[in-house]
């Protein structure tokens, strides 16, 4: 996993996976990085392979976190490049309302094309 | 009069819809393929049908029976490879001339519905659906038990929806299932019989297939769910959703599985969690997890 810190926007990324196994370690690792300076993050999952519930519930409480710690501001959560397996959970659990999902239409088209 | 039905094969394009059983008996509908094909050509005439198979054919064997139900002499012979119509018109009807239906219902290759020659089932997913999509309309024959609650909405036998369900035409709802206080169901929604539709569920543009569990607010949109099967037709994109909250089967697991269930070590094992120390790192898990299962 890499977290980086950019001013206000913090990125997190090259996670395999995120799983009720390593939701634990994950809210772990971020903590550090929450502060009342933050304005957004960001989290590539363009290499994840798998999530679970348990991995979405992390994936809400460091939202949550996030905003508890800027009274008056919002924190905004964005999830990057999702693979396939990954966009599926995030739309049958609904956390694709609920958070802004880039998706890159055209990845898509190829993989059902060459598919 | 005589006919022959061919078994599609296992086919990779489709792979996850065969896990269960073989294609020929997947629900379709309320019914199942061969089930379809047999009352084709039941209504055609035929009298004697032999169905070839190359895929579980027990399982296709214990489906059809003797073929009494359709008035039929139904006989499931095993072959070690999918024929071709042509191959098994050349094998079998060389051998006995006489009395088949006319071509081209002599020999079917059961890789669509009855009259829909331009719909492939087997192709891709959302070849899948749409050709169940299409024949959905067609499904409720008079023959079947079942009642239409509004235009474009057919509900089976013994099938309980609460009255705050939404149901959006063309909604098909097979026998004995269970929609929850909310669920918003279709449009395009196909839901096989003993499903179990939690509150607040929403499905669009789905088949949801026998006996399955789908949670409470969750959002089913151009997939196909079969057991804890997710498959998106429009990403052509198959995960196994790992909590049963959201998505499980309902079915109990029967042969070959039933024994391997039994046979499996237990898939979560809690280990006592060592007294913690703050001042120490924490320890790495204390559940053991089953990548396999991702449980």
């Amino acid at each position: 996993m890499e977290i980086q810190r950019q001013n206000g926007t913090l990125n997190i990324a090259r996670l395999d996976e995120i799983t009720f196994a390593n939701a634990r370690d994950f809210r772990k690792a971020v903590a550090p990085f929450l502060d009342s300076e933050l304005k957004e993050i960001e989290v590539d999952l363009s290499q994840t392979e798998f999530v679970d519930g348990g991995g979405l519930g992390a994936l809400l409480s460091l939202y949550r976190t996030a905003n508890e710690k800027t009274p008056g501001k919002i924190v905004s959560l964005r999830l990057l490049h999702p693979q396939p397996p990954v966009l599926q959970m995030l739309e049958l659990t609904k956390m694709k309302h609920l958070f802004e999902v880039v998706v890159a239409e055209t990845e898509f088209e190829e993989r059902r094309i060459t598919a | 009069m005589k006919s022959l039905l061919i078994c599609p094969a296992e086919r990779n394009s489709v792979a996850a819809l065969g896990e269960n059983a073989p294609l020929a008996v997947v629900p379709i509908l309320g019914k199942t393929l061969v089930d379809y094909w047999l009352e084709h050509l039941a209504s055609m005439g035929a009298k004697e049908i032999l169905i070839l198979s190359d895929d579980r054919s027990e399982e296709i064997a214990a489906h059809v029976g003797s073929g009494e139900r359709w008035g039929l002499r139904v006989k499931v012979q095993n072959e070690i490879s999918e024929r071709t119509v042509a191959e098994a018109r050349n094998k079998f009807r060389a051998a006995d001339n006489s009395n088949w239906l006319a071509a081209p219902s002599d020999v079917i290759f059961m890789d669509r519905l009855p009259q829909q020659p331009d719909l492939p089932l087997f192709t891709s997913y959302a070849n899948w659906f749409a050709a169940l999509a299409d024949f959905a309309p067609r499904a409720a024959t008079p023959d079947r038990i079942g009642r239409v609650v509004k235009l474009g909405v057919w509900i089976g036998l013994h099938t309980k929806i609460a009255p705050t369900a939404e149901l959006h035409a063309p909604v098909f709802i097979g026998d004995n299932v269970r929609i929850g206080d909310g669920a918003i169901i279709g449009p395009n929604a196909v839901i096989e019989e003993k499903s179990f539709i939690e509150p607040g569920a929403k499905i669009v543009d789905s088949h949801i297939g026998a006996e399955t569990f789908v949670g409470a607010h969750t959002d089913i949109e151009n997939s196909i769910a079969l057991g804890n099967t997710l498959i998106n037709w429009k990403y052509n994109s198959v995960i196994k959703v790992p909590d049963e909250f959201l998505l499980c089967s309902l079915a109990k697991p029967h042969g070959a599985s039933a024994r391997a269930a039994k046979a499996k070590t237990p898939i979560l094992t809690i280990v006592p969690e060592p007294e913690l120390d703050e001042t120490e790192p924490q320890p790495e898990l204390t559940w053991k997890f089953n990548a396999k299962t991702g449980r």
